[in-house]
């Protein structure tokens, strides 16, 4: 299990940084740029490493702790889903919630960062973030369920059992659920239509306006989390939602191959995404409920469809 | 008697005959508590008696808590009875069943704590509560425990109504000020009103057995007697943990208390109603109708959400989190209606998981809220005024508060790994589990108490970023918060033990959670199970290893390394060592509060989303001035209380109306009166002789 746990924590962060360059990448090349180097995010790192922290005079410890508190929670949440391996590091029957709710604790140290240096943009990030988060949240977890009544567990790597069985083969619920659930995960990725990572404009910023004032490593730390958060949110969506892989994980060389095409689905998406960013405006704040209740509305139909169809069973 | 459902503790403890009984220490309780009450307004320096009442309160509390520890290590569940030989209606009944036991836990750690810290309240209040505080705070303690482990109806109302008399004179403690005159005189009649609730409620169950002996009333099949008890007794306790719409004593009663009094109250005196209502679903009723269990569920769920809606409005702190204990019985009303429904369809292991839920989740709403109303008090007393808007950067002045009053956020957050979300986390297992019941109105329901549930989560992370962000960070946005000071150390010292006591929870989860099973299951008949013994539901029930909040706790801590090490000490070193350098404001030097965000705006953009069942309202005022460039405006801004304006005003209005009308047979002399007396006398003889 520790060999398996370093593994997957290793690939992570090493993809994390090159998911997010990825997106710049492909959004660069919509806008007939050339973009960063592929590299250029661990190039990054180390320049932000090196460097010391300089700290707002109004700060206290908990801006000091919260990037590291931040980055701990989603690595925690990484060894929940499988990437490196079909089966999760660390996961446990009912797992599920722990992620959501791991999500939540990172928001809750980077909302209470954005407050607490008396940044007067802090603040205005940090009230949308947890307004946006707060909307997102039940389309986020009810998305799941049309997979947990089929399977009957909240295990994320068991989840998908019944779509490798052939149980929802050719799903409409299925469908249904994953496009509530892409759309969500672009909100709480913050990025187009909800946010833009690309801006600091006063007025439009959310994450980039509650990590204003975070400085070396541990803005680092900062991009770093957002990568990881990216790298999870990604793999869910790769090897819960849509399982299928070539590989097969019992050899050591399918091994191997099993989290390359893993990790191969996950840029495929990071590209997609980004794709969908480039040929879309961000929406005015107070348009944001419309696009979460759509998916939210979505989520509960698969999810209610699929428990019909399926619970009892 | 031994009932097994302490057999899963006691293999490892040598049994054997322990020179103190549960029973004993439980006595010893309840006489010191008398004591308290009795002596504590008699010193008269107010050091003295804060002293005596804070002592004898916590002799009372551990007391309390080692003979409920006592009784569930030995699984013994003894009684203690003074009966009267002419009639069975007058009876002093205690048993220390498992139910007691559990309420009798988190008594412990709320009398304890709250006890700790009334000297260092007393000596600190700017407003000094009346002479008999620590005495009512006592005899509130004294008949908590007394209801929690009443066994008899006659015991139980008269604990209760003293427990509603306490309650009053502590919202009233502070009598000078007229909010707490009109926040106690709420108070009083919607504790009458849930006082009359549950008299009605026995009425109905004695008419039923004949007996008002909680020994007689196991699960009761559902006569419309037994109905007419369940109704009644659920909008009684409803109203008692303030369950909207019932709630509208709770915001200000809690907020006009002194901190230690709010403590005690949203802390376990609310909870009493939550042990009364899991003593009907699991002892007095049996399984009933299907409508039951969907009645406490919607009214659970809806109490979620309006709860923390309003929750996150509040600029006041004791405000916000007297809400946030509306959206926690939310919670716990919720488990209890979902273990109802449960029980009903037969499920009984998953309904016994959803009842788990719900004792786990008083037990910890009592750990973390008992700690938000004590810190609090200590920024009340400190920075001298509870209003968020002239609070801020208290967390350099007041550090551990600060430190504390976060713990406390992050587990009410149901954050891991603290033990708020062990608690959700189990309702949420039990929630899911349900998905595999049938039977589409249930499945549609459960669905959407789920949707609200993560919601109300989300809602909860932002009230509690608030709370601590607006409170604790940023700059100071008054000179009173400018110039607090800590709270002195003996006041910390309860809050520390509550921080480490809402740790302690989450690492004890697993035990707590197969005693608490162990104890239901004995409660709760053998009902023919379909659930159980299908496949889904072992991939659904805990197991005692399936969530250790250690190994979160432990993985979150071990994964901090990889940061710590690549940062190579900058973000280990102290505090005083970092460079230091002025915010970004756009050139600008943003040293001014002003510029930070305020408690209103951070809510705001929720208040907007929200705007259809929030029906926020403005006030702009243009002052007439002389100052033509310079007009002075004044802003206010709040909201709608809609179960106020629509439901309380208009009952308040035709009572009013009502009364008026009765006016007619009020005359004002003496003789009147005596011939309505002499009329309903001879009214009473004639109905007497003529029923056989």
């Amino acid at each position: 299990m520790i060999i398996e746990l370093t593994l997957q924590l290793g690939l992570v962060l090493l993809a994390a940084p090159l998911l997010l360059t990825l997106a710049k990448k492909t959004k660069a090349f919509w806008q007939s740029r050339q973009g960063p180097r592929l590299l250029q995010g661990y190039y990054d790192l180390v320049k932000l490493l090196r460097k010391d922290i300089l700290l707002s005079e109004h700060a206290t410890w908990i801006f000091v702790a919260a990037p590291t508190i931040i980055l701990a929670c989603y690595l925690t949440a990484s060894t929940l889903v499988p990437i490196a391996r079909p089966t999760a590091p660390l996961g446990f029957v009912g797992d599920l919630f722990l992620l959501v709710y791991l999500l939540a604790t990172a928001r809750f140290f980077m909302a209470l960062g954005g407050l607490d240096p008396a940044s007067p943009f802090g603040g205005l990030g940090s009230s949308r973030e947890v307004t946006f988060a707060a909307l997102i949240e039940p389309g986020l977890l009810v998305s799941f369920l049309t997979l947990v009544a089929v399977s009957g567990t909240t295990s994320l790597d068991a989840m998908s059992a019944p779509l490798h069985a052939g149980i929802l083969a050719v799903p409409p619920t299925l469908a249904l659920a994953l496009a509530a659930l892409l759309v969500l995960i672009v909100a709480e990725l913050n990025r187009v239509p909800v946010d833009n990572p690309a801006t600091h404009l006063e007025l439009t910023m959310v994450h980039e306006a509650m990590v204003l004032e975070h400085t070396g490593p541990n803005l680092a730390f900062i991009e770093l989390a957002n990568g990881v958060k990216h790298a999870v949110l990604l793999a869910i969506v790769a090897t819960v939602f849509v399982p299928w892989n070539p590989a097969d994980p019992t050899t050591l060389l399918g091994g191997l191959a099993w989290s390359f095409v893993t990790l191969a689905k996950m840029a495929l998406l990071m590209v997609l995404i980004a794709t969908s960013e480039s040929w879309m405006a961000k929406w005015r704040v107070f348009r944001v409920p419309e696009l979460t209740t759509i998916a939210f509305l979505l989520a509960f139909l698969a999810a209610l469809g699929s428990v019909l169809a399926y619970g009892g069973t | 008697m031994r009932l097994p459902w302490g057999a899963g503790w006691t293999s490892s403890v040598p049994r054997g005959k322990t020179a103190l009984e549960p029973l004993t220490l439980l006595q010893l309780a309840i006489s010191v508590l008398l004591l308290t009450t009795l002596a504590a307004p008699v010193p008269t320096a107010r050091r003295t008696r804060s002293l005596v009442a804070a002592t004898g309160i916590a002799t009372g509390g551990l007391l309390a808590g080692a003979s409920a520890m006592l009784a569930i290590q030995t699984g013994q569940a003894p009684d203690f009875r003074i009966t009267s030989a002419t009639t069975s209606v007058l009876a002093f009944h205690l048993r220390l069943d498992p139910l007691a036991s559990f309420a009798l836990l988190a008594f412990a750690i709320v009398s304890i704590a709250v006890a700790l810290s009334l000297p260092a309240y007393e000596a600190r209040t700017k407003e000094a509560p009346s002479r008999g505080t620590g005495s009512m705070l006592s005899l509130l303690f004294l008949s908590i425990l007394l209801v929690a482990t009443a066994h008899h109806a006659t015991t139980l109302l008269a604990a209760w109504e003293t427990m509603s008399l306490a309650g009053y004179f502590l919202v009233t403690a502070r009598h000078h000020n007229e909010s707490a005159q009109r926040a106690g005189s709420t108070y009083f009649v919607l504790a009458h009103i849930t006082g009359a609730l549950l008299f009605a409620s026995f009425a109905a169950l004695y008419a039923q057995t004949g007996s008002f002996d909680f020994d007689s009333y196991q699960h009761l099949a559902a006569t419309p007697l037994v109905t007419i008890a369940f109704v009644t007794a659920f909008l009684g306790l409803a109203a008692k943990a303030g369950l909207i719409p019932l709630h509208g004593w709770l915001p200000n009663a809690y907020r006009e208390a002194p901190a230690p009094a709010s403590a005690a109250m949203s802390g376990i005196m609310s909870k009493m109603a939550v042990f009364l209502m899991l003593r009907y679903a699991v002892q007095f009723l049996a399984p009933g109708p299907a409508w039951w269990g969907y009645l406490v569920l919607t009214l659970g769920a809806l109490s979620m959400l309006i709860g923390i809606l309003y929750a996150l409005q509040e600029s006041d702190l004791k405000r916000l989190l007297a809400y946030s204990s509306i959206e926690n019985l939310g919670i716990i009303f919720t488990a209890i209606g979902l273990g109802m429904l449960l029980l009903t369809s037969g499920a009984t292991t998953l309904a016994i998981l959803a009842f788990a839920a719900a004792i786990l989740h008083t037990l910890n709403h009592a750990t973390f809220k008992t700690l938000l109303f004590l810190a609090s008090g200590h920024v009340e007393n400190e920075a001298g005024t509870l209003d968020m808007d002239q609070l801020g950067g208290l967390a350099k002045r007041m550090r551990w508060t600060s430190a504390f009053f976060l713990v406390g956020a992050i587990a009410i957050s149901a954050l891991p790994p603290l033990n708020g979300f062990v608690s959700e986390w189990l309702l949420y297992q039990s929630l899911v589990g349900t998905l595999h019941q049938s039977g589409a109105v249930l499945l549609t329901v459960t669905l959407a108490t789920i949707s609200i549930m993560a919601l109300s989560g989300g809602l909860a992370v932002a009230t509690f970023v608030k709370a601590q962000g607006i409170t604790f960070h940023a700059l100071p946005r008054s000179e009173k918060a400018a110039q607090a000071r800590e709270a002195p150390t003996s006041a910390l010292i309860p809050l520390a033990l509550l921080a480490l006591a809402c740790a302690g929870l989450a690492l004890a989860a697993p035990s707590l959670l197969a005693a608490t099973q162990l104890a239901l299951a004995t409660e709760i008949p053998a009902l023919p199970d379909a659930a159980t013994t299908t496949s889904t539901d072992l991939r659904i029930l805990p197991t005692s290893t399936s969530l250790a909040p250690l190994a979160v706790l432990a993985t979150i801590a071990i994964l901090c390394i990889i940061p710590i090490i690549l940062a190579r000490g900058k973000v280990t070193r102290s505090m005083a060592a970092q460079p230091r350098g002025p915010v970004w404001a756009c050139g600008w030097r943003a040293t001014r509060a002003r510029a930070n965000y305020t408690s209103l705006a951070m809510a705001k953009p929720l208040r907007m989303m929200f705007s259809t069942m929030l029906v926020p309202v403005r006030l702009v005022q243009r002052a007439p001035t002389a100052d033509v460039l310079r007009p002075m405006v004044s802003f206010d801004s709040k909201v709608t209380p809609l179960v106020e304006r629509f439901v309380y005003e208009p009952i308040a209005h035709l009572t009013f109306l009502f009364a008026g009308r009765l006016r007619i047979i009020q005359k004002g002399s003496i003789r009147v009166y005596i011939a309505y007396i002499l009329f309903v006398l001879v009214a009473l003889l004639a109905y007497v002789s003529v029923t056989p």
